[in-house]
């Protein structure tokens, strides 16, 4: 398993990137796996720098990564407040146009994504684990 | 992300390369782009996706403010030449089902006419 612990803050974004690009190149995933799997990942990563810790500047958000079988796994863990995506409602794509193009798509498009989304909070930890089951 | 532009009759074709996506330093790229084709007159604009690599939720709003200030105006923005991987974005989120989207850059110019 490989891990990464990181600061929340946006400018970490990139080390996120480089980080996943690192752990997938050996599964030489398709194109659109390997889409999928990172924009999965950093939506989750950007919805936590942006709502998980509100009055804390040294917020971290830790990943780890490993695959089984045919399906890739993501871990992506902050200490935050708590937050379970599996109640977002799926956004109105009306609403959206009428904000302007604003709205919470990148949680609701993880969970359309990904094969599996599962959460818990365990020791005041949001703990979410996602897999891709990778294409033939 | 690069954008650039050509023209065919009225339209402003705006040619996507690279990648929409938030970052430390956001850039409104593809809002500006279509601000200024309609700031010139053009109201029939068509997105050429064909080079687009990678969209994320804030490019797809950065697609959607661009879409509403284009019908806003009374004009038209089209989509054309989408790559897979995208287009699975624009199923889910059901923006497909309210920008049109073609195969081909002569569909898209035909639609427009």
């Amino acid at each position: 398993m490989n891990t990464l612990s990181v600061r929340s803050d946006l400018s970490e974004l990139n080390k996120i990137r480089a980080y996943l690009k690192r752990n997938m190149q050996i599964l030489r995933l398709s194109e659109e796996d390997y889409y999928i799997i990172e924009l999965s990942l950093l939506e989750i990563c950007i919805n936590i720098i942006r709502y998980a810790y509100p009055d804390d500047e040294n917020g971290e958000i830790f990943l780890k990564t490993w695959q089984d079988n045919d399906r890739v796994y993501l871990e992506i863990r902050d200490n935050g407040v708590p937050f379970d995506p599996r109640h977002t409602k799926k956004p109105d794509i009306d609403e959206i146009m009428k904000a302007g193009g604003k709205g919470g798509l990148g949680v609701f498009l993880t969970r359309k994504l990904m094969d599996g989304f599962k959460y818990k909070r365990i020791k005041k930890q949001n703990i979410l684990t996602i897999y891709k089951i990778l294409s033939p | 992300m690069e954008i650039t532009v050509r023209e065919k009759d009225d339209v402003a074709i705006l040619d996507l390369k690279g990648e929409i996506r938030l970052s430390e330093h956001p850039e409104p790229i593809l809002r500006d782009h279509v601000k200024r084709e309609m700031d010139k007159g053009k109201r029939k604009l068509l997105l050429n996706f064909a080079d687009l690599e990678f969209i994320d939720s804030s490019g797809i709003g950065e697609l959607v403010s661009s879409y509403v200030s284009v019908k806003n105006a009374g004009g038209k923005l089209r989509i054309a030449r989408v790559p897979d991987k995208i287009m699975l974005i624009l199923k889910y989120t059901s923006l497909g089902n309210i920008i049109e989207v073609f195969d081909d850059e002569a569909s898209a110019l035909e639609d427009f006419s």
